[in-house]
Parts: structure tokens; sequence; C-alpha cells
């Protein structure tokens, strides 16, 4: 019960931090531009794979809707948005392979909006956005065939992975595919860190920045600042019982 | 409008109604919210449907490429899909040839990736020997050979086990602080979706 009641005192503390920070952000001209390098370079990749007649695979992992990950997902693909919007601009779309038919829907709604709001809708192909496979590791699997199959120049694998990343890692190395990525899970993490360069990895929390990063939109930005004030009350309140803890208190 | 207002509406009434569900000790909250997320699963299922469509669209345009490389393939997935559901309309999820291609085909299949992933694992680790010669790279290797020596039954020497703790403390600590990012990074993306502000589902 007490869980639940802090729970949502964060929720509604986050949601007025939120109004606050959105309101503050509309006359401020938003701060960070540099921040996450990764975000930041992966639509340039769009005119650079282009140039090479090559295209992009993006695999977006097993997160769906309707599990824990969905969110991560949603944050990935958001991150995402400069390059789906570029793409469709060029008419040089990604591949955008998914472990899970909600995020599929979902990825697959992105890029054809994309289309739709240039007035490019009939060149939109079906086939781009491709569930691969319902569980993860055969998800990995199944989307690295794409780098032997078509003329991939650069992969990014953004969204909730773990251990099985190395198997579309490898596959990109092994074609010397240029690779950006970035993952939540700690294994997730530690298994893209050894295959993509610092300034192309996108660490834990920086997955939902991509937004921010991309879009420049005010609210996203608030989003962010509306989240540091939350993780300082998180941090107070650890050190608060931690502090209690040490004295003896509420045990 | 309707194109993006209706499903904006339901998405953030029913949120609303899920995390209320979740968070206040209402027993009608909690009916609604077990209801919304019965009916988002058969969403769900709705949701595989086209995924498989997708699929089969893939592999259908495969086959009939006059110079596709992939046309074997294509015909074995699809052959193998129709092959599975028919066992599995005719006798059933536990049927005993749907039982013997889940434990012939699918679990030592998806094993051997498990295993495939342990030699990539050590590839990326080369890689990254390759390319990236820096600290971060000697502390990121120096600590995985630290865990993987760890994993191997014999009496360490005491030094190794006063180090392998500070690491073990720190890598907890890490992972904490990481997780916690993420869970206030999902609390103010879900807060955005359910307050409207994000719709991806309706490409807003």
């Amino acid at each position: 019960m007490s869980s639940q009641l802090a729970a949502l005192a964060l929720v509604l503390i986050g949601a007025g931090a939120l109004a606050m920070y959105g309101m503050r952000q509309r006359r401020k001209k938003p701060k960070g531009a540099g921040l996450i390098p990764a975000f930041g370079s992966l639509a340039n990749e769009v005119g650079r794979v282009a140039e090479e007649g090559a295209t992009i695979h993006v695999a977006l992992g097993s997160g769906g809707l309707l599990n824990e990950n969905g969110l991560t997902s949603i944050a990935a693909l958001q991150g995402l948005s400069a390059l789906t919007e570029l793409s469709a601009a060029y008419d040089t779309p990604p591949f955008i392979t998914t472990g899970d038919p909600t995020l599929f829907l979902i990825a697959d709604n992105q890029l054809r909006d994309a289309y739709a709001r240039l007035g490019n809708l009939r060149n939109y192909r079906s086939g781009l956005v491709r569930y691969t496979a319902p569980s993860p590791m055969l998800y990995a699997a199944m989307a690295a065939t794409l780098s032997f199959d078509e003329p991939v120049g650069t992969t990014i694998i953004l969204g909730a992975f773990n251990q099985e990343a190395s198997l579309l890692t490898n596959a990109a190395v092994t074609e010397g595919e240029k690779l950006f990525g970035g993952a939540t899970s700690a294994v997730g993490l530690a298994t893209l860190y050894s295959d993509i360069g610092e300034d192309q990895l996108v660490m834990g929390e920086e997955m939902f920045a991509g937004g921010a990063k991309v879009s420049n939109r005010p609210v996203f930005w608030a989003s962010l600042s509306a989240e540091n004030l939350l993780r300082w009350l998180v941090v107070a309140g650890i050190l608060v019982t931690t502090g209690a803890s040490l004295l003896g208190l509420g045990d | 409008m309707f194109r993006w207002f209706i499903p904006t509406a339901i998405a953030v009434v029913c949120g609303f109604l899920v995390l209320l569900g979740y968070l206040l000790p209402v027993p009608a909250l909690e009916n609604i919210r077990i209801d919304l997320v019965r009916g988002a699963t058969v969403l769900g299922a709705f949701a595989l449907l086209l995924a498989y469509g997708n699929v089969l669209r893939v592999h259908l345009a495969r086959i009939f490429q006059k110079q596709s490389r992939h046309r074997i393939a294509s015909f074995l997935l699809i052959g193998s899909a129709v092959a599975s559901l028919v066992l599995v309309l005719t006798q059933g999820p536990e049927g005993t040839h749907v039982q013997t291609i889940v434990k012939s085909v699918l679990i030592p299949g998806e094993s051997a990736l498990l295993a495939l992933t342990a030699i990539t694992l050590v590839l990326s680790g080369m890689h990254l020997l390759r390319t990236r010669r820096h600290i971060n790279s000697a502390l990121f290797i120096a600590v995985v050979a630290l865990y993987l020596f760890s994993a191997v039954p014999i009496v360490f020497p005491r030094v190794l086990g006063v180090i392998l703790q500070f690491v073990d403390a720190a890598a907890t600590g890490g992972m904490r602080g990481l997780l916690l990012g993420v869970v206030l990074g999902i609390v103010m993306t879900g807060l955005r979706i359910i307050l409207g502000i994000d719709r991806p589902h309706s490409g807003g």
C-alpha cells in the first residue's frame, strides 16, 4: 500500500513538474542541444548511406507495447523521428525490424506518417518495416541476416536489448557497417559497448532524451527537467531513509 | 481532427484509468484496469495477425521474385508455418506432434543461438581491443575477465576476493543508478502519453 502511494506521489509530482517546466520552457530557448552526440549524428547517416547507394537497418528489438519494455521502444522511436522524416523526404527509407507485433504497428505507423506528412504516401512501401520473430534471440538472428541480404551501410540497434544484440553487432561488424545503438539494460549495454564507439552509444536514460534532442520541442525539454527534479527527490529520499536506518529509526 | 483526436482521447482515458487502477486501492478501478488490460491483450492478438501478414507478404514476394536468392529459405519458412498452423488447429497446442516440434526444433534452435552469443561476445571483446585502445576499454575487459575468472570453482587468493567485492559493489551501485534513470525516463514518457502530449499511436 505505502509503495503504491509513493508511486502515486511520484507520478503527481512528475505531472506537476511537467506542467510547470512546460510553461517555463515555452519562453526559453532549449538548453543542452549538444547532449548525446549519437542522436545528433543519426540524421546525417541518411545522406551518407544514400551517397553510398546503401540503406539503413534500424533494429528496434522485442520491447512490445504490452510488456514492460514498451516505453523504452517508444522512446527509441522518438529518438529516430528525425531519421525517418529525412528518409521520407529523400525517399531513402530505412529497413526497420521489430520482434514484437505491437511495436511493428507503431514503427510502420511512424514511417508511413513521415511519408504522409510530405504528401508522398504513394511512394511508401509496406515491406520496409518487418516483423521477424517473436522471441528476442530468434528476432536478433533473423534481423542479422538483413546485413547480408540487403546493401546495409549503417545499422542502428536501439531499444530493449540484452545479449542477443551481439548477433546483430557481429553481423554489422563483419559486413563493415557503421554502428549506432543503445539499450537500457546493463546486459544490453555491456554487449553493445564493445562494438559501438562511445559517441555512437546511447546509455540507459539517455534513450529517453532522444525525442528532445532530435525534435527540440519545448515539452520534451520540460520533461527532461521534470525528470531531473524527480531524480533529486529520489536521491533525497534514499539519503533520508539511509540516515534513518543508520539511526535505527523506522524498523 | 478525427484521425488524431479520437485515438488520443481513448488513449488518455484508458491510460488514466489503468494508472489509477494500479495506484489507488479502489476495487472498482482495479476491475476496470483488469478489463482494459484484457482488451489490450485482444488488440495485441490482432497486432500479431497483422505482423504475421507482414511476414507472409515479405516472403511470398521473395518466392515470386525472379532473381531472388532467398526463394528456398522463404518457401521453407512459409511451408513450416503452414504445417505448424495445421498441426495446432488439428491437435491443439499440447498435441504430440506440436510438442515434438517445440522440443526437437524450437528449443534446441534457440539454445544454439544462445550458445552462439557466447562466441559473438568473445569476438566483440577482441574487436574492442583491436579498435579502441584506451583506458575505458582496458577497464571494461579487465572487469569482464575478473568476473569470468571468479566463476571458476577454485579457491581464490584473499586479495582477489577483496577486489571482487569492490567491483561487485561498484557494479551493483552502477546498475541501480542506471535503473533509477531508466525508471524516471519511463515515468516521464508514460506521463507524456497519458497527458496526450505524445501520440505515438496516431503519429504525433
